[in-house]
Order: structure tokens, then C-alpha cells, then sequence
């Protein structure tokens, strides 16, 4: 834990796993590694020992409170495909954004309170 | 066969779930998805609202298995409504499965059961050949089926029977040819997050497995995964466009590719146009002649 964890300080390596589980499908003692790499991802956040870099998921939280996706449709072409095939998204009541933010009901800490956004 | 995709085939009717992916940048899978399944006679409901399943948060160290667990349940009993799922995203499949063992291990009431598209078109392999308008032979291909599916899940993967993979037993079917590359088990890369960070330690792997698919000398390339779609989609326009690579194929979903063998149209119904690396002849009077070129150097369109 000691090479991953230094003390009061971001830790880079934590965040370079891929989480694709391909040790766990091999580990001998079936450690779930994959799940371990994120609760100390959580840890770090809830301490509030991560820097801005993780901003753009403060924007897919934002996206998903309001809209229920990560991402709004990516170009003009997208939509207008989107719309002709009648696969567009209807817009979320209050009701289920509130429902969103209860469930999700992330509060941030520290460096990502200052980055976080309302719907 | 799996319990659960048995019990599908018997009863025809389930719920498509697209994943926001599909939804905001390729909702060609998800037409080539509903149609392909119609066309096998299955009665398709869409949710009321795409809700993300929250594997984005999850890996952002934002949210929980409790709280992915809620909303899973949320998600499933107020715009999902149906006892079986099928989605196009292995992240989705990974989530949704994880959240209904949870609550099948509290004895909550939520019965219901998340299968991948791939997995039901695997089961109907056969008949896809029977049923198949247009012929892809002369194609070759390789496949990436992607670590949430065959890692996160290994005792709910479906294998290969005539192939390495239930894609390449799907491209078979079809009277594709099935290439073999040397990374086929590696990560597109896609779950890389604080991307600006460890560029260097993504482009390696994303890099490494883009360019091991391209030198197969393949026409395109098949996923699963719409995460892994956009990831081996996206990195094979970057290194082009860095000159780090000189010849590109397109990313079909396998719901996209069978939309082709079932006499979809490439653009105005499987939505090849929208990828970042399109066929290199979105105006071809045949499917084999979207992908192909005499001297293979294709490049982004």
C-alpha cells in the first residue's frame, strides 16, 4: 500500500490502471484487485488529495444530473440522425434530477468543491 | 447456453438499452441494434430515459457499488421496465450485471437479467447466415471483444466455438475472414481516465493495440463495446493525424456489421458517416466495396 499511498499526497500510479480486470481473471487467490484500486481512488477524492484533473468528470457528473448522460451529442450530424430515427433524449422532469442527485449524491472535498457545478 | 439467454430466445421481448456512448456519438448501433433484432423477431422496448449506468463515476473514484446499485435499481424500475436488458456497451453489461447480483444477494425484489447484444446475435448466428441479404465474403476482419466482457464477467463470457471469440463466430457465420493479431487479449484503453496526465502511459497501450489490428492487413475492425469502439475509432484518427499512422480501418459495432448482412443501409440507417475513420467508400454500390482498396491506404474522410 506503501508504493501506491504516500501520505497526504495525490498518487499518480493509482490512477494509471486501466481497471480491465485482466489480473484479477489470473490472480491466484482471486484478489479483486480492480475494486480495490477503486476504493482508493474514492479515499484519495472523499480527502480531497486530487488535483483539477479530474474536472472533466466533474463535467460528466454535471451532464448526467441534467440531461442523464455523460455527454451532450457530439456533433450537428449526430443529432439530426439521431432525431430522423426518433432516438433523441427527452428531457429529464425535475423530479428525476432530484431523484439523480439523491441517489448519486457525490459532495466532493477539498481541490473539487471549488470545480463543482450545479445542473 | 446461458439460463437467462435461453429463456430469451423462448420469449422474444426485451428492453435496449444504448449506453451514452451509442447515444451521443454512435446512434448508428443503436438503430442497427433494434432493427437487426426486429428483423429476428424480437419486440423491442426503448427507456423512457437513457440514465448513464454510472461506471464513468465509478472510476473516477465519485460513486460506489452501493449507490451504482441504486441507480441501477432506479434506472430498471422506472424507464427500463422490462425483466431483460440487452445493451451494446460492456461497460453497461459489466454495471447492470454487478448491480443485480448485489441485489439478488440482498433479496431484493428486482428479477431482472442484463444480456449483451453480441450474446443474442452469437445465439442466432445460424440463422443470421440463413437470413442475410447482402454477402461480406472477400471481407477480412479482426475483433476486439473487450476486457468488461471477458475479464469483469469471465464466468458469464460467452466463448468462441468456431472462432477465438463469439465475434469472430459471428464473422464466420457471416462468410467473413477472421485475422489474427498480436494483441488481440491487450486493453483498447478506454477506462485511461485524467487523460491529459498519463498521455504517456495511454498512447503506449491504446497505440500498441490500434497499430497491432491495422498491420493484420484487415478491411475493419469489430467491438463489442461501444466504449472500445470509440477508443480504437478516436486513437486511429489521432496517430494519423500525428503521421504516427499510415493507413486506418473502420470500427463497426457487431450490431452495425450485422445491419449490413441483413440489408441495412450504411449511412442513413447503421450511421457509418458519423465515425471519425469512415469506409473509404461511403458511396459504394456494395458492402464489400465500402472497405476495400486496391492498394490499401485508406485514410480518415
Amino acid at each position: 500500500m506503501g508504493v501506491l499511498m504516500k501520505r497526504g499526497e495525490p498518487c499518480e500510479d493509482l490512477w494509471l490502471c486501466l481497471l480491465c480486470h485482466a489480473c484479477e481473471a489470473v490472480c491466484p487467490n482471486a484478489v479483486r484487485i480492480p475494486e480495490i484500486v477503486e476504493e482508493m481512488r474514492r479515499i484519495l477524492v472523499d480527502k480531497g488529495l486530487e488535483q483539477s484533473d479530474l474536472e472533466v468528470y466533474l463535467e460528466v457528473l454535471d451532464n448526467i444530473l441534467s440531461s442523464g448522460v455523460m455527454m451532450v451529442p457530439v456533433s450537428a450530424e449526430v443529432r439530426s440522425f439521431s432525431e430522423a430515427k426518433e432516438l433523441s433524449l427527452r428531457p429529464l422532469s425535475d423530479e428525476v434530477r432530484n431523484k439523480l442527485r439523491e441517489i448519486i449524491k457525490f459532495e466532493g472535498s477539498g481541490a473539487l468543491e471549488g470545480l463543482k457545478g450545479e445542473a | 447456453m446461458k439460463p437467462e439467454l435461453g429463456e430469451l430466445l423462448e420469449q422474444r421481448s426485451l428492453a435496449f438499452y444504448p449506453g451514452c456512448v451509442a447515444t451521443s456519438i454512435y446512434p448508428g448501433v443503436i438503430y442497427s441494434s433494434i432493427k437487426v433484432l426486429e428483423k429476428l423477431g424480437f419486440k423491442v422496448s426503448s427507456p423512457e430515459h437513457m440514465i448513464c449506468c454510472g461506471l464513468p463515476l465509478e472510476i473516477a473514484g465519485m460513486m460506489d457499488r452501493e449507490r451504482l446499485v441504486k441507480l441501477a435499481d432506479y434506472n430498471l424500475r422506472n424507464f427500463i421496465k422490462h425483466d431483460v436488458l440487452v445493451t451494446p456497451c460492456n461497460g453497461c453489461y459489466r454495471t447492470f450485471n454487478i448491480a443485480l447480483e448485489a441485489a439478488a444477494s440482498s433479496n431484493a425484489s428486482n428479477k431482472a437479467r442484463c444480456l449483451h447484444v453480441a450474446e443474442v446475435l452469437w445465439s442466432l448466428r445460424e440463422e443470421l447466415r440463413e437470413v442475410a441479404k447482402t454477402s461480406l465474403e472477400g471481407l477480412n476482419v479482426v475483433t476486439h471483444v473487450g476486457c468488461h466482457y471477458v475479464y469483469a464477467m469471465p464466468s458469464k463470457a460467452i466463448r468462441g466455438e468456431e472462432g477465438e471469440d463469439l465475434l469472430e463466430d459471428i464473422a464466420l457465420s457471416l462468410g467473413m475472414k477472421v485475422l489474427s493479431y498480436e494483441e488481440k487479449a491487450t486493453c483498447c484503453g478506454a477506462t485511461a481516465i485524467k487523460w491529459p496526465r498519463v498521455l504517456e502511459a495511454l498512447s503506449p497501450i491504446s497505440k500498441l493495440k490500434v497499430t497491432s489490428m491495422v498491420e493484420s492487413g484487415a478491411d475493419l475492425m469489430v467491438v463489442m463495446c461501444t466504449a472500445c469502439q470509440l477508443m480504437l475509432d478516436r486513437t486511429q484518427y489521432q496517430l494519423w493525424s500525428l503521421g504516427e499512422l499510415d493507413r486506418v480501418i473502420p470500427v463497426l459495432h457487431v450490431s452495425q456489421l450485422v445491419g449490413l448482412a441483413l440489408g441495412l443501409h450504411p449511412l442513413e440507417d447503421v450511421g457509418l458517416h458519423l465515425h471519425l475513420v469512415k469506409p473509404l467508400h461511403l458511396g459504394a454500390s456494395s458492402i464489400t466495396g465500402l472497405f476495400r482498396e486496391n492498394d490499401h491506404s485508406g485514410s480518415p474522410s
